[in-house]
């Protein structure tokens, strides 16, 4: 299941990078902190709840509320953004491989690094905020994937501050714009 | 005794495929129909098609050679071989030895090229350029499907469907992330694969018209029971097993392909049908997630 559910993240987090509307890329980041909370269930479901409500719920209904542009528009180069998703994700995958680590931390690290690329790709006031609430459900599968991870940081990656300071910032900037 | 059960479930799974692959186009067409708020047709409506026109006599074009003769026997006969090997509800079947996954993809390409040579036979301008489209998609297919058989014979040291197929039922839901994106690539290719190219068929009628109608409804079967086998081979009867663990295979069967088709007919009503650049670029993505799931299992594998 665990693997199924990490799958999943990934995989979303490519749907996301591939969002042309803001309230799907908001939909996809639901099912994205869904996926990593079962992910990160089996070894403790209260802060899987905790990261699902905050990054799946609180978040994203924070973000359509904050939402005024519907469209993601692209920024740059289509072909040469793919190229730089594929090779962040090879590299990833490799140096993973060469170190031994688990499959489950690698799609981790992939996650939260195609977060900020979501930044980079999509000229929009909410892309950051975004990005970083992806990145976070990528935290949320590496401390799944540790063992014996201590309760405070699992905590800490359940709880997406930063995509919150984030989005405050962007939601006072455009009212006092 | 365990050669006359294997020889028993490959007989069952031959009559299942028979009755059931034009059900499944009618099922699938009455589901397209009614999720686009249609009445549709009734899923026998393939049948009562496939006898009208087995009814009929050829009618061939006058240029037309020896391969437009031969060309639907030869996809007919291509594609229920490669469902033969298939299995669909139980394991350890007498062809499951011959199985193997390379073999399977081949058949199904063989299947493909087939109508495609006789649709450039005739010489018609519509006939060529479909030909061209249906061999342009054939060739991006090939790599991507490569890169999940690679995967799966990683996974399990072998390309054998039955050894696949038995190594997931003993895994269960405790996928390795490669095995997740392998099957996403998968889907993609079986998308694209499962189009039905009408250009291709212009120049036939009658018989020859039944036959590649039959192997068309045999190949999305193929291909459901492909993804099935490869990725959610659950409730499947394990090799020996008896009649009633193949009563429950035989359900768990009608689920997984009902499912499928639903899946299918969904993604067909969201997207429409799906052209030539957005094919190549389906498949593009498919290469590309193909890529990923063996680069990941490698990864995954260095704890293993």
């Amino acid at each position: 299941m665990t693997g199924a559910a990490s799958t999943a993240v990934l995989l979303l987090s490519i749907g996301l990078l591939c969002a042309r509307r803001i309230d799907t890329a908001t939909q996809l980041c639901t099912l994205q902190a869904l996926f990593a909370a079962i992910t990160l269930g089996e070894a403790a479901t209260a802060i899987a709840v905790l990261a699902f409500s905050l990054n799946g719920l609180v978040l994203p209904l924070a973000i359509a509320r904050a939402n005024n542009v519907t469209i993601l528009s692209l920024r740059g180069n289509a072909l040469l953004s793919w190229a730089v998703t594929l090779a962040l994700l090879v590299v990833t995958g490799l140096i993973f491989a060469k170190v031994g680590a688990d499959g489950l931390v690698a799609a981790g690290v992939s996650v939260a690094l195609l977060g900020p690329l979501l930044i980079v790709l999509r000229s929009h006031a909410l892309a950051p905020a975004l990005g970083l609430l992806s990145s976070q459900n990528g935290l949320v599968l590496v401390a799944a994937a540790l063992p014996d991870v201590s309760l405070p940081a699992a905590s800490a990656a359940a709880v997406p501050l930063i995509p919150a300071l984030v989005l405050a910032e962007t939601w006072l900037r455009r009212c006092s714009a | 005794m365990t050669l006359l059960v294997g020889l028993a479930a490959q007989l069952l799974h031959i009559a299942l495929m028979g009755a059931a692959a034009p059900m499944l186009i009618g099922v699938y067409a009455w589901m397209q129909a009614r999720l686009a708020g249609r009445v549709g047709p009734s899923p026998l409506q393939p049948w009562r098609d496939l006898i009208r026109l087995s009814h009929k006599h050829t009618v061939l074009a006058e240029s037309a050679s020896g391969a437009t003769t031969i060309a639907p026997v030869a996809s007919v006969a291509a594609t229920a071989i490669a469902a033969c090997l298939v299995p669909s509800f139980a394991l350890g079947m007498i062809l499951s030895p011959f199985a193997d996954l390379l073999l399977i993809a081949g058949l199904l390409m063989a299947a493909r090229g087939a109508p495609a040579l006789a649709a450039m036979d005739a010489g018609t301008a519509q006939g060529g350029m479909a030909a061209s489209r249906a061999m342009l998609l054939a060739c991006l297919t090939e790599p991507a499907l490569l890169l999940v058989l690679f995967v799966l014979a990683l996974l399990a040291g072998s390309l054998n469907l039955d050894l696949i197929a038995a190594m997931q039922l003993e895994n269960g839901a405790d996928w390795r992330i490669g095995v997740g994106i392998a099957l996403a690539a998968t889907l993609l290719v079986a998308l694209v694969e499962t189009m039905r190219h009408q250009a291709l068929r212009l120049d036939l009628g009658g018989r020859d018209l039944a036959l590649i109608e039959a192997a068309d409804a045999l190949r999305l079967l193929a291909w459901f029971n492909l993804i099935g086998a490869m990725f959610v081979p659950f409730g499947m009867a394990p090799a020996g097993a008896g009649p009633i663990a193949w009563v429950v295979g035989i359900i768990a069967w009608l689920a997984r392909t009902l499912l499928l088709a639903v899946a299918l007919a969904l993604a067909h009503i969201m997207h429409g049908r799906i052209r030539l650049p957005r094919a190549a670029q389906v498949l593009g993505v498919a290469v590309v997630l193909g890529l990923l799931a063996a680069i990941f299992l490698l990864a995954d594998m260095g704890t293993a």
